[in-house]
């Protein structure tokens, strides 16, 4: 598997780019203390707002803080939150869709259970991805860990849709019926057997998630619901330069956003390769072509989660009808 | 007679949905760590006067009580007083609505009718070098974030060139607004014929309307391009194709086949809008719904919060409804 994907990520050039992005941009965030030439939260007292110069590559914002400092310390906030909250999500959500899928419409208390449990989880799409954010962490209060919450419980779903429709086509293969005639109980079953089969889909959104948390974190901060000032974050960054920015100082907005929209690009593109890797048929395509680009990405890529799966809300909601 | 069936049946999915969306916002406060009129009173209020609020508010209660006055509120349209305007919070919503809605229908509007044309252009083309402007733009807007793109534009387009107002509100401060009949500027500037405000209404709508437009539109490209890729390639195409019927009567039938998923696209970016417009509409000052929003979570308003919230999910769903009615009319295969 492992030399595979190194071979097919040297042809999909869109996913090498992807790769190169997103390990450039952890090692930034570990590296920071290191690269960074001033601290990122200690300001210069009488130089403000100064243009990009070879003092302050990335000029200073009206605080005095150095920008290129901050940008480059901003990592650890922006993926530190979006990495804890999709882990947490994942630790959720997949063993809560393989209950669901595998009991589901069974009959009995747990696929009673399994199936109420998916009405819950179709009501909470109700409101788009953002907003459920937005009023989890406006009634839980503004911190990192409410942050995190918010977004663990607004990514979770999808998580659980992904895998619990792996899980119901997965538990009707022969394979299942011959562990159960070898003695293994149901949740052997389903956690040992059917949850290893199933997990392909649910972890190819992985990284899409990865990227459209950190937009999500840098929107609530930039909204004044996430992180607060000084801990360096790119949202919160670039919604202390929009007051600057209207007077010209655009420097103190302009790299923050541009470091930010970078690193959901990069995720958006290993998402996207990861799942034309996992995709046989278009893998062979690409493959075949040799030539990838990214004229050759899927046309279908949904870089941004919500789109994905609202589409499949609906399909949802389609079915019931 | 199905048709009907089905939109009653859809409608009683909808209110089922909606009674779960009201249940869910209720123990999302009832939820809050500590003492919610605790916090409504603020710090360093008498004893006394946290449980008269408490009281006041009903939360002195049982909790199935709460919840079934709960209930009873939303359905008699009370979804409490906000802390922040001292208002009615439906009240405070329905002013700022329009708003909302003005900027996010202009843009999903634009947003179609440039996306999906171009979509179908770069799927009929295959290759060249605006297909790959194209995809690379539909890669990029998922990842570039809405707000950063408009205080771009708006230090390019006011304070470079000079060509766009400043980022202060609907009609910034030049004119007065258009008398109230609808709410949405554009309408009731029109429709009074007070054209000085239909002007500037309009001016202030071109970088807000930009932004939403450039960065939503991408999905909706991407995916007319993908289905109509999809659909010329599907054998009845080729049946066309062999049957020798023009290339111009061929495209004609691949549209009508390539419509329902880019539709499908459309709608739930404008459903997604109506609260994700919240970032933009707080970068040019827009005093609609997403303000709204972000004043009462600042404020920890918690009525405000969840009426904003019970709106986004009732027009969320309503955009689904009517997905699915539109379904029908452009695919006749679809029978419920």
């Amino acid at each position: 598997m492992v030399p595979s994907f190194v071979n097919f990520a040297r042809q999909h050039v869109a996913l090498r780019w992807g790769l190169i992005i997103v390990v450039a941009w952890t090692l930034i965030a570990l590296l920071a203390p290191v690269i960074s030439p001033y601290s990122p939260t200690q300001p210069h007292p009488g130089e403000i707002l100064l243009p990009p110069s070879a003092k302050y590559w990335f000029g200073t914002d009206k605080d005095g803080f150095d920008v290129f400092s901050r940008v480059i310390w901003a990592p650890r906030t922006d993926l530190g939150i979006a990495v804890t909250s999709t882990a947490l999500s994942v630790l959720i959500g997949i063993p809560l869709g393989a209950l669901a899928g595998y009991f589901g419409g069974r009959g009995g208390l747990l696929g009673l259970g399994s199936e109420w449990f998916m009405r819950a989880v179709d009501v909470s799409r109700a409101f788009p991805v953002f907003v459920f954010a937005l009023v989890l962490v406006g009634v839980l209060g503004t911190s990192i860990p409410n942050v995190i919450i918010a977004l663990t419980f607004a990514n979770a779903p999808v998580f659980i849709w992904l895998t619990r429709s792996e899980v119901l086509s997965v538990r009707e293969k022969p394979f299942v019926e011959a562990a159960r005639c070898s003695g293994n109980s149901e949740l052997q079953i389903a956690f040992l057997h059917v949850l290893p089969n199933s997990l392909a889909s649910p972890l190819t959104q992985l990284s899409i998630v990865l990227g459209f948390s950190i937009l999500l974190t840098a929107g609530l901060s930039f909204l004044g619901a996430g992180v607060r000032v000084p801990t360096p974050e790119w949202g919160l960054m670039v919604a202390r330069g929009a007051s600057t920015m209207i007077i010209g100082k655009w420097w103190t907005a302009l790299f923050p956003g541009l470091a930010l929209g970078i690193a959901v690009f990069g995720f958006a593109l290993v998402g996207d390769g990861l799942r034309i890797y996992l995709d046989p048929r278009q893998r062979r395509q690409i493959e075949k072509s040799f030539q990838s680009d990214i004229e050759n990405a899927p046309a279908d890529v949904q870089p941004v989660a919500t789109v994905a799966d609202e589409v499949e809300a609906s399909n949802r909601s389609r079915d019931l009808a | 007679m199905g048709t009907l069936k089905f939109i009653s049946r859809r409608a009683f999915y909808l209110l089922i949905q909606m009674l779960g969306v009201v249940t869910i916002l209720f123990f999302v406060v009832r939820l809050i760590p500590g003492n919610p009129a605790q916090t409504l009173a603020g710090v360093g209020v008498q004893r006394e006067s946290v449980e008269a609020l408490e009281r006041r508010l009903g939360f002195d209660k049982p909790l199935p009580i709460q919840y079934l006055n709960y209930v009873n509120n939303v359905l008699h349209g009370n979804l409490g007083d906000s802390l922040f305007t001292g208002q009615p919070v439906i009240k405070d919503l329905q002013e700022r609505f329009p708003a909302t809605l003005e900027l996010v229908t202009i843009s999903m509007v634009l947003a179609a009718l440039i996306g999906v044309p171009l979509g179908i252009f770069v799927a009929l083309r295959k290759t060249g070098f605006v297909n790959r402007i194209v995809m690379l733009y539909g890669l990029t807007t998922g990842a570039i974030p809405d707000f950063w793109l408009g205080l771009i534009f708006i230090f390019v387009f006011f304070f470079l060139l000079h060509w766009a107002p400043a980022p202060i509100g609907r009609i910034g401060t030049q004119g007065a607004p258009p008398a109230h009949l609808t709410g949405l500027y554009l309408v009731d500037s029109a429709l009074q014929g007070n054209w000085k405000a239909f002007g500037l209404t309009l001016q202030h709508l071109v970088l807000p309307v930009l932004t939403l437009t450039l960065i939503y539109m991408g999905n909706i490209v991407k995916m007319a391009r993908s289905t109509m890729t999809e659909v010329m390639q599907s054998e009845f195409v080729e049946y066309a194709q062999a049957s020798g019927l023009k290339r111009r009567t061929i495209i004609g039938y691949a549209l009508r086949n390539a419509l329902a998923p880019v539709v499908t696209v459309i709608a739930f970016n404008y459903g997604f809008l109506i609260g994700g417009a919240v970032l933009v509409e707080t970068v040019f000052s827009w005093g609609g719904l997403g303000e709204y929003a972000v004043q009462s979570i600042v404020n920890s308003d918690y009525f405000a919060i969840t009426g904003f919230a019970l709106v986004v999910a009732i027009f969320m769903a309503l955009i689904y409804l009517l997905l699915d009615i539109v379904y029908v009319v452009i695919d006749p295969r679809i029978r419920y």
